[in-house]
């Protein structure tokens, strides 16, 4: 009995395809139009933001000044304290000769500040990292009420923007994917609308003859979710190809080479867009399968 | 078999189809419901076939109270009902024999059954010649065998017709009327509404008149001539 149901859906959903292969095939184009459309979305985002992240890490440091009081002991203990902050990423102490060198060296070593200050004037210094951009500037304001810490410079603005931005790549981001996830079930929704429209005096037919409601609504719903699944592989495919024309142009290119500095997608980005194709399908065909249910009922 | 305990049907804007109407066909009866247009003899078929419920009222098949059915038990019903056309309502894009087995393949019948039954079908309805023709090929009055085949295929228990011979010559009509009658002798309960006097008074069985959905007259081997008067 299961066989044959099973036996059942695929032949009528094959059938119903093939005679309205117009039809079929601009649902699985409409399909993979919009998969491909979502996948890039997606894609775009996932650029943004890897190329947000990359700039973040370098406003991540921070360099803490301690009171000139400071002993070395007392500035590597400090040290040790921080290191244990779930926020910080990594503590490095740097020795106020060290700092001294530094500062001489980003002068051009044509000065000598020791002799002009009549010894260092400069105070032990510790650069902490921040394992989040975001987290920053919360760091910078724990750091700054510690005793030993005389002030803390951190790239606070370039912070809150670099925050802001990242609030807003994520919101237009999920904006958008929310739209076009919308729009691709409707398209599929109404594709299959169209198959109902097509076959509505078979299922009228059925439905007076004692055909179960599941009889009626499994093809249909077979024929969404091969429509999804095609749409979503062709989908795939056809964001691979642009993906990798555009990974061909920016490594021929040293400008673009340093724009997008970032990693390629790996396949399974690629094979769940075939996947998002499917589970389009599969609930735009609800969605249609449902009203006839209603109007059944 | 079939019992309607003063069933009245309302539709929206308080149109009445029914008014009050009790009746009961009996087991393997054959049946005219005649009236004109609007009268509700198709109303009473849908009733029975569960398309519509009662605004109030009982309706009861085979024992069982058609209103107080889940729409998952509805189909189950329907597969003890075959119902017939005025518009045939056939797939054009499957042959005969494809028409008369889809009744059989969507109740999930067995492929080995499917065959006898089909075969069976379309010899009472004289049409197994035909098997591999499809509707347009067909005259009105074989598309209205067709459909026949197909309502009688997995032999029910009841057969309604709405008009069947609506779209028919006189010469179809009767031949129609007559294979109806074949059907019945068979021991299948038949309801034909109609307003074809040919076919009643050709095969004087038991008449029900409507008019304005109340039931005005009930012969057990009636004519036509109660609905003339009124068209």
């Amino acid at each position: 009995m299961l066989l044959r149901f099973v036996e059942h859906c695929i032949s009528e959903a094959l059938t119903s395809m093939r005679r309205h292969w117009l039809m079929s095939m601009a649902a699985t184009v409409s399909a993979a139009l919009s998969v491909a459309v979502f996948g890039l979305l997606v894609l775009i985002v996932l650029y943004v933001r890897s190329a947000v992240l990359r700039e973040s890490e370098k406003v991540n440091c921070m360099r803490v000044y301690l009171h000139s009081g400071v002993t070395e002991q007392q500035a590597r203990e400090l040290q040790r304290r921080i290191q244990r902050w779930v926020l910080v990423k990594s503590v490095k102490f740097v020795h106020k000769d060290e700092g001294l060198r530094e500062m001489e060296a980003s002068m051009g070593n044509h000065v000598s500040l020791r002799s002009l200050a009549g010894g260092n004037p400069l105070p032990h210094r510790l650069d902490v990292v921040a394992v989040n951009f975001e987290d920053a500037i919360e760091c910078a304001k724990r750091l700054e009420r510690l005793p030993e810490v005389e002030s803390v410079v951190c790239m606070a603005d370039v912070v809150k923007q670099l925050s802001h931005i990242m609030r807003l790549v994520r919101l237009c981001g999920l904006a958008l994917v929310i739209v076009t996830a919308f729009a691709t079930l409707t398209l599929i929704a109404n594709a299959i609308r169209l198959t109902i429209y097509a076959r509505r005096e078979a299922i009228r037919i059925m439905q007076l003859v004692g055909a179960t409601i599941w009889f009626i609504r499994a093809p249909l719903m077979l024929e969404g979710l091969i429509y999804g699944l095609v749409g979503g592989a062709v989908a795939s495919l056809m964001v691979y190809a642009a993906h990798a024309s555009l990974l061909r142009l920016v490594e021929t290119n040293k400008v673009l080479l340093m724009l997008f500095h970032v990693a390629v997608p790996n396949w399974y980005f690629f094979a769940s867009m075939t996947i998002v194709g499917l589970a389009f399908g599969l609930l735009g065909s609800l969605s249609a399968v449902h009203q006839l249910v209603r109007y059944l009922s | 078999m079939i019992q309607l305990h003063n069933v009245t049907v309302k539709f929206k804007g308080g149109i009445v189809a029914l008014n009050n109407v009790s009746c009961t066909i009996n087991k393997g009866e054959f049946v005219f419901i005649v009236g004109p247009t609007g009268s509700g003899k198709s109303t009473i078929l849908k009733l029975i076939n569960r398309e519509l419920i009662p605004t109030q009222g009982k309706v009861i098949v085979n024992g069982i109270n058609v209103a107080s059915l889940r729409p998952s038990q509805v189909p189950f019903l329907r597969r003890s009902i075959g119902v017939v056309f005025q518009d045939f309502l056939l797939l054009q894009d499957k042959t005969v024999w494809e028409n008369v087995a889809f009744a059989l393949k969507v109740i999930g019948a067995p492929r080995s059954e499917l065959r006898d039954a089909v075969c069976s079908a379309l010899q009472l309805v004289g049409l197994i010649e035909k098997w591999d023709a499809y509707p347009r090929q067909l005259s009105g009055g074989e598309q209205q065998k067709v459909c026949m085949a197909r309502a009688i295929v997995n032999n029910p228990l009841i057969l309604l017709a709405d008009e069947p011979t609506g779209n028919l010559d006189p010469d179809s009509s009767i031949e129609i009327a007559s294979l109806l009658d074949r059907v019945n002798q068979r021991g299948t309960t038949v309801v034909v509404a109609t307003h074809d006097k040919y076919i009643v008074d050709y095969l004087k069985k038991r008449v029900i008149e409507l008019r304005g959905g109340s039931i005005v007259r009930d012969e057990p081997e009636g004519v036509y001539r109660g609905a003339i008067t009124v068209r």
